[in-house]
């Protein structure tokens, strides 16, 4: 390319003669107009998007604006991030006499506009936090997936298709016990709370045989029976049901 | 922070626990005694207070009610622990996102 070009721009002003004087500043030459600078000696204005328009306008680079803006671990470097944690975690607490310090030790203010330098642990424990719930949700989501097929598979159609059986005691207590039975995944049933079930199961017969029809509860059969699967149902979860073997 | 120690998303979450637990047992009903229990689990910090007040909330939403089994013999007296809540229609409506409600809107 020719020195006469008019579209060449030399990168060092050649027009003065010698090196310059103690305290004059290095004969760089300002950057044309459109001309970017390159930084870090790496070609960022092809592979930045919107770099050129940014710069064009004035704006500043993403790296340089303003401290408010910019996460603390962008701006901190790793091994002071590092301390300054180790530090914050081996506190009992934060209090404005431990900011203080680690202010004075680090110049958290003065070098990294760094103001309350505890926030950044609190969003990270926030994000575990959230982490760990979602885990146990999934989690619990799976056990309740699982109570609703079984439910659904045993006593589920009783209780759709007899209304009355939404306020009979036993159901009600048949179906907290499956449900919370695979919930707390366990697979023993203690013994008190077969005899519970045993008990509500045979006071509710024994009412029902009693005052037929009286309670208005029609969901027990004919003669104060509960229904005819009811107790198929109780005999597949526990083994055994209180009919007498015939 | 709300005037309970917990923030609004938490409490969202609890009311809609409250819904899905309640969801999986539908028909049936659940006492409020193991609705805390199983909410524990995602809530270890959870108190049998707050949920009763956000069963009162809910039943007030129409979104659950409370049923009076036939053991209970006078249904005022149950203890809160011991009573039944079932899902409504409107509630299982609200656990299948077939509606929404913009107070129980985790988003």
């Amino acid at each position: 390319m020719s020195a006469s070009s008019p579209a060449s721009v030399p990168a060092v002003d050649t027009s003065s003669a010698g090196p310059p004087a103690s305290g004059e500043p290095l004969p760089i030459a300002p950057p044309a107009a459109g001309q970017l600078p390159i930084v870090g000696g790496t070609d960022q204005n092809a592979t930045i998007p919107g770099r050129r328009e940014s710069l064009a306008e004035g704006g500043a680079f993403k790296g340089q604006r303003s401290g408010s803006r910019i996460g603390i671990r962008r701006r901190m470097p790793a091994a002071v991030l590092r301390v300054l944690r180790e530090k914050l975690v081996a506190a009992p607490c934060v209090t404005t006499e431990l900011a203080e310090a680690l202010n004075r030790e680090f110049g958290l203010q003065e070098k990294y506009n760094v103001v309350q330098p505890w926030h950044f642990l609190v969003r990270e424990r926030r994000a575990e936090e959230e982490e760990r719930f979602l885990a146990t949700l999934k989690d619990v989501r799976r056990r309740q997936q699982r109570a609703a097929r079984v439910l659904k598979k045993t006593v589920g159609k009783m209780g759709e298709s007899d209304r009355q059986l939404w306020e009979n005691g036993a159901y009600l207590k048949l179906v907290e016990m499956i449900y919370v039975r695979l919930m707390e995944n366990k697979s023993e049933l203690p013994t008190a709370e077969l005899m519970a079930l045993s008990k509500a199961m045979a006071e509710h017969r024994r009412v029902s045989a009693r005052e037929p029809g009286a309670t208005g509860k029609e969901a027990v059969g004919a003669g104060g029976e509960l229904p005819e699967d009811f107790g198929e149902v109780v005999k597949q979860i526990y083994g055994t049901n209180f009919h007498a073997p015939s | 922070m709300m005037a309970n120690g917990r923030d609004a998303k938490e409490i969202k979450r609890i009311r809609n626990e409250l819904l899905v637990a309640l969801k999986v047992v539908y028909p049936a009903a659940l006492q409020a005694d193991q609705l805390l229990r199983s909410l524990l689990v995602l809530f270890p910090t959870l108190e049998f207070e707050h949920v009763k007040r956000d069963l009162c909330y809910l039943t007030e939403k129409r979104y659950i009610e409370r049923v009076a089994a036939d053991s209970e013999s006078d249904a005022s007296l149950t203890p809160w622990r011991r009573r039944w809540f079932r899902l409504t229609a409107t509630g299982m409506e609200l656990a299948d996102q077939c509606i929404r409600d913009p107070a129980l809107d985790e988003s």
